[in-house]
C-alpha cells in the first residue's frame, strides 16, 4: 500500500503530569503525527476542555523548533487546516473516558506528496508532549496516550519542505492600547492566527482589531476589526461542531466546548423526555441544567473560533505560489488592539504556520 | 553581546499567574549566559525562560531553577533566526513574606548575515536549496 500508519507510542499511561519525550526513529516520510490522549473521569466536575490536558506539543531537532503548540492551539489549527472537521467528543460522566486528539499536520492535506516531514533530513528529531491528566476533570488518575504517524510506505515521495506551526509570542491583554509584534520573515507564511480565550468572556471583549503592516506601514495588507475578520473566517472555514455526552444532574454545572463564539448549543435527553437547558457563557465555557441524574444529555455545540483562535489572513489555497512571500519584505509587524474589561487576566497568543523548505 | 535583566518578583506570585519579563534580543546565536540567585530566597524563587511556547532554560520541559546564593552558568547553542527576538523570563515566588531578586544574563553572538541569498528567495519551493540542477 502507498501509505501506512505506524505506531510511535503504544497505549501508555504517562503518569499524573510531566513531559513525555519520544525520539522519532522513523526513516519514512511522515505526513501527520496523531496524538490521542484519553482520560477516565472520576468526578463529574469539568474544569477545562479535554484538550487542555496537553499543555504543549513540540517537535524539535536539538535546539531547532519544528513545531510548538499547546493542545488547544493544535486542535484549533486542525479545524482550520483540514477539509473535514477533526474528531472531538466530550463526556463528563463519571467512569467514562474522554479522548482529545491532536494532529501535527506537515502538509496541506493528509498524504500531501509535496510537503511532509522527512526525519532523515534531521539529526535527532524528538516529540515532546507536556501533559497534566487532571486539568479537564479533577481527580482523574488514569490516562492513556497513543502516538501514531501517517507515513508514506510503498509510495516514494520527495517533499520539498514541510509546514511548521508555532506559537511565537504571547502577552497579557490590557484594557486599551496596542501591542506590536514583529513577525518572522525568513519563511513563507501560510497563515497567521491569534488566540485569546478566557472563560465567560467573548473574544471580541478582549481584542478589538488587528493590523498587518509591511516595512513600517509602507503597505498595510489589512487593518480590520475582529468582527470584520470573523465574518470572513466563518464564510471561508465554516462553523466548528462538537458532540458532548453529559450528566443530567439538576443543578447548574459547567462544561467546556471548542466553539468560543457565535455559539449554539442544542441537546436531546438520553432516555426520557425532559426540560433541561444548555447554554454558553462565553470563552468556551458552557452550563447545563438537567432534570434528573438518571437521564443524561446528548449535546451538539456549533460555533466559530475553535478554542478562541482567529485566523487573520484569508484562507490559503493549495497553490503554493499564492502564499505570503514574506522573505521579500524588510519587516512585518502585527498590531493588536486590546479591549479587555479587566487587564492582565487573559493571554493573547500569536501563532504562525510557515513553509520550511529543506 | 550581553543582555541582562534584574528581576524582582513580589511575594505570593504564583506559578499559575507568574511574573513575565520580556527580554528583547537580536538576531544571532544564543551561546550562553548565567543566572544569579542572591542569598535569601531559599528555593522559593523559581525561574525558567522560553521563546514563544518553547522552554529553553532549563531545556528540560517542566523544570525550573529555584536555588539560593549561587551563579548558574548556561551552555546554550540556540540560533535566533526569526522575529520576534524575544525571550520571556518567567518567575514566581512562593514566599509569603518577601519579594526576591535574581539577575539573568544571555550572551548573544550577533549574526552578520542579513537573510537568505537571492537564489533562495527566488526559488523558495525548490528541493535543491536554491540552485538549479544541471
Amino acid at each position: 500500500m502507498d501509505t501506512r500508519i505506524a505506531t510511535i507510542l503504544a497505549p501508555e499511561d504517562l503518569g499524573a503530569a510531566g513531559t513525555k519525550i519520544i525520539d522519532i526513529n522513523l526513516q519514512d516520510v511522515v505526513s501527520r503525527i496523531s496524538i490521542a490522549f484519553k482520560t477516565t473521569n472520576v468526578s463529574e466536575d469539568m474544569t477545562e476542555h479535554p484538550a487542555a490536558n496537553i499543555s504543549k506539543i513540540e517537535l524539535i531537532d536539538g535546539s531547532d523548533v519544528l513545531f510548538a503548540l499547546s493542545g488547544l492551539q493544535c486542535q484549533a489549527l486542525n479545524f482550520y487546516d483540514r477539509k473535514n472537521k477533526p474528531y472531538s467528543y466530550i463526556d463528563d460522566i463519571a467512569g467514562h473516558a474522554e479522548t482529545a486528539v491532536f494532529g501535527l499536520d506537515f502538509g496541506r492535506f493528509l498524504y500531501d506528496p509535496l510537503m511532509a516531514f522527512d526525519p532523515k533530513k534531521f539529526v535527532n528529531p524528538q516529540l515532546r508532549i507536556s501533559f497534566d491528566e487532571d486539568v479537564c476533570e479533577v481527580d482523574t488518575t488514569v490516562n492513556e496516550c497513543i502516538v501514531r504517524a501517517h507515513i508514506f510506505d510503498d509510495k516514494a515521495v520527495s517533499p520539498t519542505g514541510f509546514l511548521s506551526s508555532k506559537e511565537i509570542f504571547s502577552y497579557l491583554v490590557q484594557t486599551s492600547g496596542y501591542k506590536y509584534i514583529d513577525l518572522p520573515t525568513d519563511y513563507i507564511l501560510r497563515q497567521l492566527y491569534v488566540k485569546c480565550r478566557y472563560a465567560d468572556t467573548s473574544f471580541f471583549g478582549l481584542l478589538a482589531a488587528a493590523r498587518l503592516s509591511e516595512d513600517n506601514t509602507r503597505k498595510i495588507p489589512f487593518d480590520l476589526t475582529m468582527t470584520e475578520l470573523i465574518h470572513d473566517a466563518v464564510e471561508a472555514y465554516g462553523y466548528c461542531f462538537e458532540h458532548a455526552y453529559l450528566n443530567g444532574i439538576t443543578t447548574s454545572t459547567v462544561f467546556y466546548g471548542m466553539p468560543c463564539d457565535l455559539e449554539y448549543a442544542v441537546y436531546s435527553p438520553y432516555g426520557a423526555a425532559d426540560a433541561g437547558a444548555v447554554w454558553a457563557t462565553g470563552g468556551g465555557k458552557y452550563r447545563k441544567l438537567g432534570v434528573s441524574a438518571s437521564y443524561n444529555l446528548k449535546v451538539i455545540l456549533m460555533g466559530a473560533m475553535p478554542h478562541g483562535v482567529m485566523p487573520l489572513m484569508p484562507k490559503p489555497s493549495d497553490n503554493l505560489a499564492d502564499w505570503y512571500k514574506v522573505p521579500d519584505l524588510g519587516s512585518l509587524v502585527l498590531r493588536l488592539k486590546d479591549t479587555a474589561s479587566v487587564a492582565d487576566v487573559a493571554t493573547a497568543e500569536v501563532i504562525t504556520t510557515q513553509y520550511r523548505p529543506y | 553581546m550581553d543582555f541582562s535583566a534584574h528581576i524582582s518578583t513580589p511575594k505570593n506570585t504564583t506559578v499559575a499567574a507568574p511574573k513575565i519579563t520580556s527580554l528583547h534580543l537580536t538576531k544571532g546565536r544564543l551561546t550562553g549566559g548565567f543566572l544569579f540567585f542572591p542569598p535569601g530566597p531559599a528555593g522559593t524563587l523559581h525561574f525558567f525562560a522560553r521563546i514563544g511556547i518553547h522552554q529553553i532554560v532549563p531545556f528540560t520541559p517542566g523544570e525550573d531553577y529555584h536555588l539560593d546564593d549561587c551563579v548558574i552558568p548556561f551552555s546554550l547553542g540556540i540560533d535566533l533566526l526569526e522575529q520576534p527576538f524575544i525571550i520571556d523570563l518567567i518567575t514566581w515566588n512562593d514566599s509569603i513574606t518577601w519579594p526576591h531578586l535574581l539577575n539573568i544574563c544571555f550572551f548573544v553572538l550577533p549574526s552578520k548575515d542579513k537573510r537568505f541569498s537571492l537564489k533562495k528567495i527566488v526559488n523558495a519551493f525548490a528541493a535543491t536549496n536554491g540552485y538549479q540542477k544541471s
